[in-house]
């Protein structure tokens, strides 16, 4: 309706000086009304530019408190009069932090799980994701079924059995002939096969809702592209690998963005499968006990140096995610836009 | 399905020359299909249904971690008796998880549409305040929550405020004393303008959803609306909330779901707890009987949610 009045408003007649009395009255009405528009629209855009800034500060406000925190010293947190801007900068806590969370061991560590189960989940996910979207298969409706109810149920209700199934591993008879030629049973908890092996057959973190997304983008796809893939006698997979992937990089975007913010911020998986090698989640949720078992060997012992530790850690630990998506965040937007993740 | 319609003499020709022949298209294809899609089907029946029924099978079992495995003692129900009974945390916690269940996910889901709405208008600064919105879906994690919430705990102890990021004891005593509004009312306003930081941090993938529904309402509807003489209010009642009621859908079980399983609530300590005393009996069964109320609430749900759309 808005885009309609403003499409109005050039036919109007443009006022001239020697124009009749009675013109000029009625093209006065008119830019009368046309003002009259514009109010509500005017203080709309008000309430909607302090609505976003509002909201704003409520959103950036946690990373301002880690930042402004792990920059004081630990004096300004007793100091009640500094509130954002402390009386003076230092690293101290951050390289502190660092130091204490072995950082970039843990970083080391953690990106390659991180990076290499998205990898693996994109493969298995995309794959089954183009099968149940583009073949007719007899059990297609019940696998969808079934990946909806891998999103429904969370994994805390089976993590158990899942944690023993890698204690006492014996997935294809491995553990068997593992058994049969060392006399051990073979463990696979704190590996990082714990990650991979369920990334690379789609039981990753979430991949039900992973695969639901990919079926849903490749169901949009058109089906002609496939056609004369096939006429042009192209095998399946060759179909799939350079008819399908390079039409497909907005989801395939999207998708690695949300599965390595989630392996980054999981701390359940993480806690349950790698308890002694640490992932970045593991650490972060130490970090006070780490802090506080330095502190209590004797020079600092206050609360508060404490507190500004913590802050530096929490702050190291959401740097990677973060900088991830300022690189990326115009494609990701313009990506979600584009995939329609509801379909 | 191209095979059974040929003629049986074509068919017979086909038998002959099978060995020669190709595969047909219709079962090469489908053999493809079957190929794409083993890796899943392998992983979720190792990953997810050997597991969970073996949860249920924990469940009514004494389970003992030996020498060479696991040790099963079957005990029937009696961990689901300790829970009940013994246990006096449990039945307080999942108490608190559903009323703040009952506040939070329509509070969550009216916020992220109305975020959603304005994002998808069109001004100067778009493109900055998108990203603004879904930075909660980057950086919000569970433990990074803690800590800030723990910290703003010991802080107000201190001073003796309120318990939440967002302190809103000023303007709480301004409304009641000032404005004179009833108790009750200022209560309500006070709970949710301190969760404000929690609910606007939760909100981020339901935003980005609802954004990518609203992008696909076609333009032509809203133009029929406005020649029909619809204001906006009408228009959003009568053409976008129906098409994308099943986003609305997606949504709300998304939101119930994630609040559930975070970390932060406090049967999933609970959980964590149990399992690293080693009492896996009692760990899976708290969980199943979890799960089984988030199943039974998002089953009443989808019932209502079926209902109403029928009758309409």
């Amino acid at each position: 309706m808005k885009d309609s009045t403003q499409a109005a408003a050039p036919a109007v007649p443009v006022t001239n000086k020697s124009k009749p009395v009675k013109e000029k009255k009625v093209t006065r009405d008119l830019r009368m009304y046309h003002f009259k528009q514009k109010i509500p629209k005017f203080f709309y855009s008000l309430f909607r530019f302090f609505f976003i800034v509002c909201m704003a500060y409520v959103l950036l406000s946690p990373i301002l408190i880690m930042l402004t925190r792990s920059l004081r010293t630990a004096q300004d947190m007793l100091n009640p009069s500094i509130v954002w801007i402390p009386s003076s900068f230092t690293f101290d806590n951050i390289i502190e932090a660092f130091k204490i969370m072995d950082y970039s061991n843990t970083l080391v560590f953690s990106g390659r799980v991180v990076l290499l189960s998205t990898l693996l989940t994109l493969i298995s996910c995309s794959m089954a994701g183009y099968a149940l979207a583009r073949y007719h298969l007899k059990i297609s409706n019940f696998c969808i079924a079934i990946a909806i109810l891998t999103i429904i149920v969370p994994m805390q209700t089976y993590i158990i059995p899942f944690f023993f199934q890698f204690r006492f591993f014996n997935f294809l008879w491995i553990g068997d002939i593992y058994n049969y030629i060392t006399g051990d049973l073979l463990s696979l908890n704190d590996t990082e096969f714990a990650y991979y092996l369920p990334a690379i057959l789609g039981a990753g973190l979430r991949a039900g809702l992973f695969v639901v997304v990919f079926m849903q983008f490749f169901k949009g796809l058109p089906k002609e592209l496939e056609d004369a893939a096939r006429v042009d006698g192209c095998s399946e997979a060759r179909t799939f690998v350079q008819v399908m992937l390079p039409n497909s990089g907005s989801v395939f975007l999207v998708v690695s963005i949300f599965s390595i913010v989630w392996y980054w911020n999981d701390y359940f998986f993480a806690q349950i499968m790698m308890k002694n090698k640490q992932m970045m989640s593991t650490k972060i949720s130490m970090i006070k006990s780490l802090v506080r078992n330095l502190s209590s060997d004797g020079s600092w012992g206050d609360g508060f140096t404490e507190t500004v530790w913590v802050f530096a850690g929490a702050l190291l630990f959401i740097l990677p995610p973060l900088i991830l998506y300022i690189i990326v965040q115009r494609f990701f937007i313009q990506s979600i836009e584009r995939t329609g993740i509801v379909g | 399905m191209k095979q059974k319609t040929k003629a049986p003499a074509a068919e017979a020709a086909v038998k002959i020359r099978r060995r020669r022949r190709p595969m047909s298209l219709e079962r090469k294809t489908k053999w493809a299909g079957m190929l794409f899609l083993l890796p899943w089907i392998v992983g979720t029946i190792y990953f997810f249904v050997i597991p969970f029924c073996g949860s249920i099978y924990y469940s009514f079992n004494n389970v003992r971690l030996g020498s060479a495995g696991l040790d099963f003692k079957f005990i029937g129900i009696e961990n689901y008796q300790f829970i009940f009974g013994t246990d006096a945390q449990y039945m307080p916690n999942i108490a608190t998880s559903l009323k703040n269940l009952v506040t939070d996910v329509p509070i969550i889901i009216v916020f992220a549409l109305f975020v959603a709405m304005i994002l998808n208008q069109k001004f100067h600064g778009r493109t900055f305040a998108r990203a603004l919105f879904f930075l909660p879906v980057i950086v919000a994690s569970s433990m990074v929550i803690k800590i800030l919430n723990e910290d703003v705990f010991r802080q107000t102890m201190m001073s003796g405020g309120a318990t939440s990021m967002f302190q809103t004891g000023a303007i709480e005593s301004f409304l009641t004393e000032k404005l004179s509004l009833p108790g009750g009312l200022v209560q309500t306003f006070a709970s949710v303008t301190s969760q404000v930081f929690d609910l606007s941090w939760q909100s981020g993938l339901q935003i980005l959803l609802f954004l990518s529904a609203l992008q696909s309402v076609p333009e032509s509807y809203y133009e029929v609306c406005s020649i029909e003489g619809a204001n906006s209010w009408e228009a959003f009642w009568k053409v976008t909330v129906p098409v994308i009621s099943p986003t609305i859908m997606i949504v709300a079980v998304y939101t119930i779901i994630d609040s559930f399983t975070d970390v932060n609530n406090p049967v999933m300590q609970d959980i964590l707890t149990e399992f690293s005393n080693l009492r896996y009996g009692v760990a899976t069964a708290a969980a199943l009987i979890y799960f089984a109320i988030i199943a039974a609430i998002l089953g009443l749900f989808a019932f209502i949610v079926v209902r109403a759309t029928r009758r309409k």
